[in-house]
């Protein structure tokens, strides 16, 4: 990554995914958050060079585990699930989406993060340890007892 | 619909719904990176705030020199070693407590090539320390340098990691606890393939993540090694058959739970260099590293390593009840190997050296 006009074109092609993914990861200023890894993203312009997406991804989940230190508390802010009105005929849809994602806020931080990355961006496990700054074992185990969780919140049997 | 099928449905439904204004945001954040100060402002600002556990102390700013430990490999070090120019802003010391200022640990080792501790740290001061283990970290902050001294349960020095601020902090160095001669591993028993001063443990349970296995699960090898940062911790190696061949996976103790981890998949007939022994970064010694050679196969084999010493190491037959193939695996210090032998079928097959053998492969 080189000269700023790149960079325009780097944050255009990203920067909506990089807000999903903070406001997924339960950011409650998820812009800033975006803002905030685009910012460190092109202070290491010189030796990120092609792996943009793993270096954001990364930035992002620290990022927001850093804001959720700072705020000192243990309640992990809602998601931002419907910002458009709601028709009537997928009340049933927002109803369904609305229990998975509170399930999903009840999850510790860790699983979440893992869950998020699966089965929302479909990293491969090894691009989820990188972002998560854990080893792939530890990925494993967090999507396997993260999915266990959220049946047991959503009251499936498994 | 499965747990699976329903949260992707539910995040890519909530992510979709998000509307983003991204040139505003471009505007933004354009304003924020021209006002040359502001990150590192702000992200020192974020480590003096970042922190949950207490305050420890505000030191007195001024002039550090530069320490001895450059260079040199398991230097003795009295006291806390700073270096770089700038205040010390706030000792940041993790919940569980303080961690000594000396070592005592008989043998350390000063490394630079320490790959990904690095990134690791890069996310705050409590993330690294305890992915690799640690109980225990204070990390004190000097204008752009900072130093961090990660410690066990009770308190004791395992590691003295300095870091440099570039944008993240990234890692210059790092002196830490390890064995005779910069080992990683034990060296009682190094190259024998089993357990070393333990019972090994009984396996997890593969997850839905792992390969499936068709068969038991069979013990490899179990041993203490001193990790990244200087801690303790025991890493168990076990194999089992799946589909059309087998599966050698590791575990390691110092995670919360025992999950697999790193492992190498292949099928029968093939010589595979392909797991890193001891740990991912792990060293034998400060000059050379394990090699760790594998067979499977359902028919009677003999592999065996050549060494430039002119020794002979023969792999281990490793097999479960109810496997269909045999695994057989040897331990070998990787700059001595010479030559591997595989006799199969009446047939004997030659690699003149790890690198032939990668080459061919």
């Amino acid at each position: 990554m080189g000269d700023d006009a790149e960079f325009a074109v780097l944050f255009h092609a990203h920067v909506a995914r990089v807000v999903r993914l903070a406001a997924l990861l339960g950011a409650d200023d998820a812009e800033d958050v975006a803002q905030e890894a685009f910012c460190r993203l092109y202070a290491a312009r010189e030796r990120v060079d092609d792996r943009v997406v793993a270096y954001l991804n990364r930035i992002v989940v620290n990022e927001v585990r850093s804001r959720h230190r700072r705020r000192a508390t243990a309640k992990r802010a809602p998601l931002h699930l419907v910002e458009h009105p709601v028709s009537i005929e997928h009340v049933q849809d927002y109803a369904e989406r609305n229990a998975v994602i509170d399930a999903v806020n009840t999850l510790p931080a860790r699983k979440r993060e893992a869950l998020v990355l699966r089965y929302w961006l479909d990293l491969p496990l090894a691009e989820i340890a990188e972002a998560m700054s854990v080893r792939v074992g530890t990925v494993k185990s967090l999507l396997s007892r993260g999915i266990d969780a959220l049946a047991n919140e959503l009251g499936e049997g498994r | 619909m499965s747990t699976e099928d329903r949260l992707r449905d539910a995040l890519r439904e909530t992510a979709d719904a998000r509307a983003v204004d991204a040139d505003a945001m471009y505007t933004a954040t354009r304003d924020q990176i021209d006002r040359p100060t502001e990150p590192r402002r702000r992200r020192t600002a974020l480590y003096v705030a970042a922190s949950a556990a207490a305050v420890v102390g505000i030191a007195v700013g001024g002039l550090w020199s530069a320490d001895q430990l450059g260079g040199g490999q398991g230097t003795p070090q009295n006291g806390e070693q700073v270096w770089g120019t700038g205040p010390v802003v706030q000792t940041h010391r993790a919940k569980e407590g303080a961690v000594d200022d000396t070592f005592t640990c008989d043998h350390r080792i000063m490394l630079k090539d320490f790959l990904d501790v690095g990134e690791q740290l890069g996310g705050g001061p409590d993330m690294g320390a305890g992915h690799f283990g640690a109980k225990r970290y204070e990390f004190v902050p000097h204008g752009d340098t900072a130093l961090m001294r990660v410690g066990k349960a009770d308190g004791a020095l395992t590691a003295k990691i300095h870091l440099v601020d570039r944008g993240d902090w990234v890692l210059d160095r790092i002196e830490r606890c390890t064995g005779p001669e910069g080992s990683d591993a034990d060296m009682l028993g190094r190259f024998q393939l089993g357990a070393h001063g333990r019972p090994i443990p009984n396996p997890p349970r593969p997850t839905k993540y792992d390969p499936e296995t068709s068969s038991s699960v069979v013990p490899i090898d179990d041993r203490r090694y001193y990790n990244r940062i200087g801690v303790v911790d025991h890493r168990t190696i076990y194999a089992y058959e799946s589909d059309g061949g087998v599966i050698v996976s590791t575990v390691e103790t110092e995670l919360d739970y025992r999950e697999f981890g790193d492992s190498a998949t292949f099928g029968p007939d093939q010589v595979v260099d392909g797991l890193n022994f001891v740990d991912e970064y792990g060293r034998l010694t400060s000059e050379g590293d394990f090699a760790f050679l594998m067979y499977y196969s359902t028919e009677p084999v003999e592999l065996s390593v050549k060494l430039k010493d002119g020794r002979t190491v023969d792999a281990k037959e490793i097999r479960g009840d109810d496997w269909d193939g045999t695994l057989y695996a040897l331990l070998a210090p990787r700059e001595q190997v010479d030559r591997i032998v595989v006799k199969h079928g009446g047939e004997t097959k030659t690699y003149e050296g790890l690198r032939d053998l990668h080459e061919r492969h």
